[in-house]
């Protein structure tokens, strides 16, 4: 029986199971160990940053590199859920929530204010642009394409043999914390980036980054201004996507 | 039985109050950029330059003195978690040491002609702990505007905000784990100014 077992030693008797004083001690210390070696192998992990780093040698693995770019949430404002003011935790757990439920739907206001001005503009295809125009450019991988499909038989037949992923965990406004100015607001980008072979599904890279564009303006002139936002938001993507490299070539 | 848990319970608990340190006693902390030995960045495809580089220290007033609260399990404060060393100090000395690492040489503007000013306006320099049902989860963040400028005319090239964020979960909030989770910060931050497309852009047209 392992350590972290139920710790049933005793006879049955009827059917029943009869635990001895020596089985009982030995299950309530079997217990307690396995709490102790709980807390000694959650003493620290990390969460963020660089999950896996890149061995440069498994780069040399991939000929050709499919680039693919994902987003898992809509366009978003957050400037009103980024000045929680605390009041409501006075409250408890309900107030915090009653709190955050309110600032959310002020942010979701600002969302649907400026959609109309996004239109049909893709995050997506604007980064996965950018990454294939600089993966070639500074000759990261043999060559780069754009990988239109998950399927990995799809991506097989175009000749690619490793894909970099990129996802959009996060996509639109942030609250400028640095500005003097209240209220304003900059481009913001929660990515999370992988490099994964095509052959065994192994993940060689895996990174969490917030990209954050710096030019800080409020909201009222992102939607009043022809064409700020989407320049804003492709500037971000192109200087997101220089990073990205840059990561892979100087992991 | 009873006994033997007396005993595992006692030695559980000093195990707890060694490594945990008093929660009401400030937290004194050694922060610090470690540099690996020989690890380039982009930095290093830059021609060597000679930098002016300049740190001020801009965060809130009632965070400069510190860089963390200890907080108790109702969130109340309960000390303050300082640093040894000045942390405008802390930022140029990490930002210096990624340039030479890099080939490229800190110079005081007023001792010669640099061929290029970084500016860094320290906005944010916070370590915190979020208790949560079974961890106690450790977030640093370091906000900083960089600027780079032509020292001939003092012109900006760029200015760029850089966010870094360092997590960790743990089980207890020692002073280490606050010392550990705000280098990982600076470490995080110094890795982004290092490969920021507009930064190394900026440089590069000054070289």
């Amino acid at each position: 029986m392992s350590a972290c077992g139920n710790g049933l030693s005793g006879y049955q008797k009827g059917g029943g199971v009869i635990l001895t004083e020596n089985s009982r001690l030995r299950s309530t210390s079997s217990s307690v160990v396995c709490l102790l070696m709980l807390f000694v192998f959650s003493l620290c992990t990390d969460t963020s940053g660089t999950r896996v780093p890149l061995n440069p040698t498994q780069l040399l693995k991939i000929k050709k590199v499919g680039t693919l770019v994902k987003k898992e949430e809509d366009f978003s404002v957050r400037l009103s859920r980024a000045k929680m003011s605390g009041v409501g935790a006075v409250f408890g757990l309900i107030g915090a929530g009653i709190e955050a439920g309110l600032r959310s739907s002020n942010d979701a206001k600002l969302e649907e204010g400026l959609k109309p001005i996004l239109g049909d503009y893709d995050i997506t295809k604007v980064t996965a642009e950018n990454l294939n125009k600089r993966i070639n450019s500074q000759k990261v991988f043999g060559s780069s394409d754009i990988a239109s499909v998950e399927d990995s038989e799809a991506l097989r037949k175009m000749g690619i043999d490793g894909v970099l992923e990129v996802t959009f965990k996060e996509w639109g406004l942030r609250l400028c914390s640095s500005s003097s100015v209240l209220e304003q607001v900059q481009v913001g980008l929660g990515v999370h980036g992988r490099i994964f072979l095509l052959g065994d599904g192994s993940t060689i890279w895996e990174r969490n980054d917030l990209y954050l564009d710096g030019e800080c303006r409020r909201v009222e002139e992102f939607r009043l201004s022809e064409g700020m936002l989407k320049n804003a938001l492709s500037r971000a993507a192109d200087n997101l996507a220089g990073r990205v490299v840059n990561e892979i070539l100087f992991p | 039985m009873n006994s033997l848990l007396n005993k595992l319970l006692v030695i559980l608990l000093l195990l707890c109050a060694i490594s945990s340190g008093c929660a009401f006693s400030p937290a004194h902390l050694n922060l610090d950029y470690q540099s690996e030995l020989g690890k380039k960045s982009p930095l290093s495809t830059i021609k060597p330059l000679t930098v002016s580089l300049n740190v001020e220290d801009q965060r809130v007033a009632g965070e400069r003195d510190r860089v963390g609260n200890k907080k108790n399990g109702f969130g109340m404060v309960t000390a303050k978690v300082e640093s040894n060393k000045e942390v405008g100090a802390i930022i140029y000395d990490a930002i210096k040491a990624e340039l030479e690492t890099n080939g490229h040489k800190v110079v005081s503007s007023k001792d010669s002609q640099p061929d290029v000013t970084i500016n860094t306006r320290l906005v944010k320099y916070w370590g915190e702990t979020n208790v949560r049902f079974f961890e106690i989860e450790m977030v640093a963040t370091l906000n900083a505007d960089i600027s780079v400028l032509n020292p001939r005319n003092n012109s900006i090239a760029v200015s760029k905000p850089i966010e870094a964020t360092f997590r960790e979960s743990r089980q207890i909030a020692t002073d280490g784990a606050f010392e550990s989770v705000l280098n990982g910060a600076l470490a995080e931050f110094i890795r982004a100014f290092s490969r920021e497309p507009s930064l190394l852009e900026a440089l590069r047209a000054n070289q």
